[in-house]
């Protein structure tokens, strides 16, 4: 009786604590979809070409932030476990989009097939630079505070 | 501007809890990442054929879609495979995530 107890116990702290990492991961995501659509609407990057260069913005800059903490024990180490994630998957992650390029890359299709391609290449190559960026440097940074 | 802020970030909310649902289902293995930007580009493209009010487009499109797909995690497990040699993956990864969506998208967009 007393084992069971203990053990409805545990189960309902396990579910409270998977209910608070998930709400605090939406909470993330509702300022990450927002920091994407105001820097979407306010930095008028889509008037320069036809090429959609504000998603291209928040694509590149996200996913060089988001390798840059997670290789980063000096900033994963700063937040909780339940904070960490709520930045990274649910901040970071909602800030940058994989749909809008989708949809980007198809309506430019239409008019111009081969900038379509090169909106896509252009992404990936420039997005994995980001993200190994973000991993040189979070390494390089760890690596000098050892240091000194 | 501050209603469409808040349509925008309610879609958020649920876009980003969907993503890390996927992403705990297949325990954090880039499948969850795979299956989140496909079905979520292939409903944006979806989306975008159908009258929606103001207020849906605002929540569903740039909020849900948007956030419920991710490049920065593309990217970050892209990197991984790299970084382990396992560059064949890294090369799947990215090209099937582009040519099924893209491909599906089209054809929704055409049909």
């Amino acid at each position: 009786m007393v084992i069971s107890l203990k053990y409805t116990a545990y189960a309902r702290h396990a579910r409270v604590l998977k209910m608070r990492l998930y709400i605090a991961v939406g909470i993330g995501g509702m300022i990450g979809a927002s920091l994407r659509f105001l820097l979407s609407s306010f930095i008028l990057f889509e008037s320069f070409g036809s090429l959609p260069l504000a998603t291209f913005f928040v694509n590149i800059t996200g996913a060089f932030i988001l390798t840059f903490m997670t290789f980063s024990p000096t900033i994963k180490n700063a937040f909780s476990k339940t904070t960490f994630t709520a930045l990274s998957t649910g901040l970071i992650g909602s800030y940058t989009t994989f749909s809008t390029i989708i949809v980007e890359a198809i309506e430019l299709s239409f008019t111009q097939m081969s900038l379509a391609i090169l909106y896509m290449i252009g992404t990936v190559l420039f997005g994995l630079l980001a993200s190994l960026l973000g991993i040189v440097a979070a390494t390089k940074m760890t690596k000098e505070r050892g240091e000194s | 501007m501050l209603l469409p802020i808040l349509y925008v970030s309610i879609g958020g909310f649920f876009g980003s809890i969907a993503r890390f649902f996927l992403a705990n289902i297949s325990n954090a293995s880039p499948i969850g990442t795979w299956i989140a930007n496909i079905t979520g580009a292939v409903l944006l493209g979806f989306l975008l054929q159908v009258e929606l009010s103001n207020a849906l487009f605002y929540i569903l499109t740039i909020g849900f879609c948007g956030a419920y797909t991710t490049f920065s995690t593309f990217g970050k497990e892209t990197m991984e495979f790299m970084l382990n040699d396992q560059y064949g993956l890294a090369f799947m990864y990215v090209m099937s995530s582009f040519i099924v969506s893209f491909g599906i998208v089209y054809f929704i967009y055409i049909a």
